[in-house]
């Protein structure tokens, strides 16, 4: 028999750790909110027994607003779980339980996995588990994911209330008001079929604490309960009594004793400051950039040396000639173009992943919280922005957190435009040849404009294509951590691995596509090549600005995936990493460069961000759209960029 | 650490020095340099919120920023020498002055959250 296991509970307290210890998965997990906006399953043994464990986003309430919310409403409602296991911040008890209420209101057999332990008790804190235990009439364990502080026990529990077929008695001592409210609203469920499978007191608190907006109660209900109740006082009695029952079991399970500061409270002093906050934020991105370059420049140029010597070994030992160029120069000097460039993305991801892993993420985003509504946005935005800067496909899926539909809607659309991981191999080939004195500098700012174009884009689809209604964006900010090497190269790993199976996948397919085409039907002359054709179909819109049919060409097939106009350049011009440079410079100069850089920034998504775009939006026209609107900014910014660069460079 | 004015005042003034000496070196330093001094000037003023850790914080994270440039540099000048085999880049500098600042600032933040555990609790 296999039990089905749920576990729940706010954003950033350790869910996805419990489940990776307990499943031996590898989910990633960071240290900021809304990581996990779908659920996923894992499964473990026990005792002889079969466990299904599901892993649900990370939530504040069951009210459903947000996608998230919605997720793992529905699935506790619809499947049932033999568990539930709610795992609370020992930090942070008081606002766990506020949540835990609502699974306990579900009548759901539930188990408190209250995190964090060892932190807790670092900071003088004892909580003792067996008051909230009998107080709420189920298992309550202390744990730490990271020193696996009470996962024997956890697993115990969670087998003993799986295993037990009822669910105890829990007599929450409401008002008599509202007793004769649930009572009323009990009674009245009879009348509805559709009705008589959910839990009726369940039913009546869900409509007394969030209303009918996000759940179809019949309207004739509705309308005879709001007849016989002043709603809105009922409301505001049960808050209070809920609130009030939170904190006397807090205030008897938990004692604090020890020093009246805290590191965070420090650093947040200083990091949260309005314009210290967001100097320190630009010199992070900045350290992170010129880390890019200078520790990976040396390690890219030994990949280098070992992509010449393999070229070298083969070249001339192939009888057919063809086939030795599709080799030499097609997948070594293609797929080997692009490969070069793991050691930038790695210390991208690295560094990149200190920033999320130690709580600075959020910060970032509550800072530009004030600027970015200026542009219908919210904190939160801006964290699945950063969060493009890696891929623009968990970017998207990360706006299921935002219960605002047009801000969703907004920020799915102008994702894209934030500089995802993909297109560091063309900035870095173009940034080296062409600025390489200021090279971190030139990165850091193609970045803040990457952001700056996001914020506009989503402004203007707010105002002339997009309609709704503002939702207000709170957002916690998470502990300081000193992020674990494991997890950030895991981090790093979940996200180069992508890169990797893509060399492998469709940038070789893209690179030995393009070489046929630069090969046939003149082996001997490039410019009279199908390749060289279609560039120059390409080249009325634009010789203007300094890009012939090589750029054009290398552009066409970078739409598949960004990497590949990095591989397209090496393949067409027939030249090693350290080649390239001098190449480029025949063929470009400074301000196409940039103007190419600006182009590559904004252009059509790759396919696998379009499929998503296709998936969230759930629809073909916004997915048509994305491409005109896409092609069409980065059209009308590269014109811009080559305009400006005239009078600079 | 007793007299933070005066330790803010060094903070600040050596920061600003030395970002002006690194000026033409690398515009990543000479940018954090400036932060650096920033965070110290701006820690000279008194809270609005009268938090009693203002100073610290200040000189704390001050720190921490400093020791970011010291961590930069090293790897910088580490990874340039395999640069020099690699591609026979220029030998990279060193800037001894870097470390040796960023040494005084790991000093500082040191001795300031032992005054802090030894005062704080009273608080």
């Amino acid at each position: 028999m296999t039990f089905e296991i749920a576990i729940i509970g706010n954003p950033n307290v350790g869910k996805t750790s419990i489940f990776n210890i307990i499943t031996g998965s590898r989910q990633y997990i960071a240290n900021w909110p809304g990581v996990t906006v779908e659920k996923k399953v894992g499964s473990f043994k026990y005792k002889g027994h079969h466990f299904k464990l599901v892993d649900l986003p990370g939530i504040y309430t069951l009210s459903a607003q947000s996608d998230d919310e919605k997720v793992a409403r529905d699935y506790l409602i619809n499947e049932s779980p033999d568990a539930v296991v709610v795992v609370a911040d020992s930090l942070n008890l008081e606002r766990s339980m506020y949540l835990l209420m609502q699974i306990l209101e579900m009548n759901l057999p539930a188990v408190l996995a209250i995190n964090s332990i060892d932190e807790a008790q670092s900071k003088g804190k004892i909580i003792n588990p067996s008051f909230i235990s009998k107080t709420l009439n189920i298992p309550v364990v202390l744990t730490s994911a990271k020193k696996l502080i009470g996962i024997d026990i956890l697993l115990e529990s969670i087998h003993k209330v799986a295993e037990k077929k009822s669910i105890p008695v829990r007599n929450f001592i409401y008002t008599e008001s509202i007793n004769s409210f649930i009572e009323h609203f009990s009674n009245k469920l009879e009348e509805y079929d559709f009705l008589k499978s959910y839990d009726k007191r369940w039913l009546a608190l869900y409509y007394l604490e969030f209303g009918s907006k996000n759940f179809h109660y019949p309207e004739t209900l509705i309308e005879d309960i709001n007849s016989q109740f002043d709603i809105n006082k009922l409301k505001s009695e049960f808050m209070n009594w809920k609130f009030s029952f939170i904190s006397s079991i807090i205030k008897s399970s938990v004692i604090e004793k020890g020093r009246s500061w805290a590191m965070r409270d420090i650093l947040d002093h200083v990091m949260t400051h309005k314009v210290l906050g967001l100097l320190i934020y630009v010199v992070a991105l900045y350290f992170v950039f010129s880390l890019t370059f200078n520790i990976a420049s040396p390690l890219s140029d030994l990949i280098d040396i070992g992509f010449n010597y393999l070229g070298n070994f083969f070249n001339g030992k192939i009888p057919i000639p063809w086939l030795n160029s599709l080799i030499v120069d097609g997948i070594i000097g293609g797929v080997g173009g692009v490969l070069i460039f793991i050691p930038q993305l790695f210390v991208l991801f690295f560094f990149m992943g200190f920033l999320e892993e130690s709580g600075y993420l959020p910060r970032a985003a509550f800072l530009v919280d004030k600027l970015v509504r200026k542009f219908g946005l919210s904190g939160r935005s801006f964290m699945s922005i950063i969060l493009g800067f890696g891929c623009s496909v968990p970017a998207i899926m990360s706006t299921k957190t935002i219960a605002n539909k047009k801000e969703r809607m907004a920020l799915i659309l102008s994702i894209p435009f934030a500089s995802c991981s993909a297109r560091l191999p063309v900035y870095i080939i173009l940034i080296s040849a062409f600025f390489d004195k200021n090279a971190a500098t030139i990165l850091l700012f193609v970045y803040i404009s990457s952001i700056l174009l996001v914020l506009l884009s989503a402004k203007i689809l707010q105002i002339f294509f997009i309609k709704g209604e503002e939702v207000p964006f709170t957002i916690e900010l998470p502990r300081f951590r000193m992020p674990t090497f494991r997890n950030l190269a895991l981090y790093s790993w979940n996200r180069g691995k992508h890169f990797l199976e893509k060399a492998g996948g469709i940038i070789l397919i893209a690179t030995i596509f393009i070489w046929l085409l630069s090969y046939f039907p003149n082996n001997n002359d490039i410019s009279h090549s199908y390749a060289a054709y279609i560039g120059k179909f390409f080249e009325p819109i634009t010789l203007h600005l300094g890009w012939n049919w090589q750029t054009n060409i290398s552009l066409i097939f970078g739409a598949v995936a960004k990497e590949v106009v990095a591989s397209s350049y090496m393949t067409i011009l027939n030249v090693g990493q350290e080649g390239i440079t001098y190449a480029l410079q025949d063929i470009l100069t400074q301000r196409s460069a940039l103007a190419l850089i600006f182009f590559v920034l904004a252009y059509i998504p790759c396919f696998a961000t379009l499929s998503v775009i296709r998936q969230e939006t759930n629809s073909w026209k916004w997915l048509f759209f994305e491409l005109f609107y896409t092609l069409t900014i980065a059209y009308l910014i590269a014109n811009f960029v080559y305009l400006i660069g005239g009078i600079f460079l | 650490m007793k007299n933070k004015k005066i330790i803010l005042i060094l903070i600040g003034s050596l920061s600003l020095l030395m970002a002006f000496l690194n000026i033409k070196y690398d515009s990543f330093i000479f940018i954090s340099y400036i932060t650096v001094s920033l965070i110290a000037f701006i820690g000279l003023w008194e809270d609005i919120k009268n938090i009693w850790y203002h100073k610290s914080a200040h000189i704390i994270v001050g720190g921490i920023v400093s020791l970011l440039i010291g961590a930069y540099e090293l790897l910088k000048y580490l990874f340039g020498w395999l640069a020099v085999y690699t591609s026979e880049g220029n030998i990279p500098e060193f800037k001894i002055f870097i470390y040796l600042f960023s040494l005084l600032m790991l000093i500082i933040l040191i001795q300031e959250i032992n005054y802090l555990k030894k005062t704080g609790e009273n608080k």
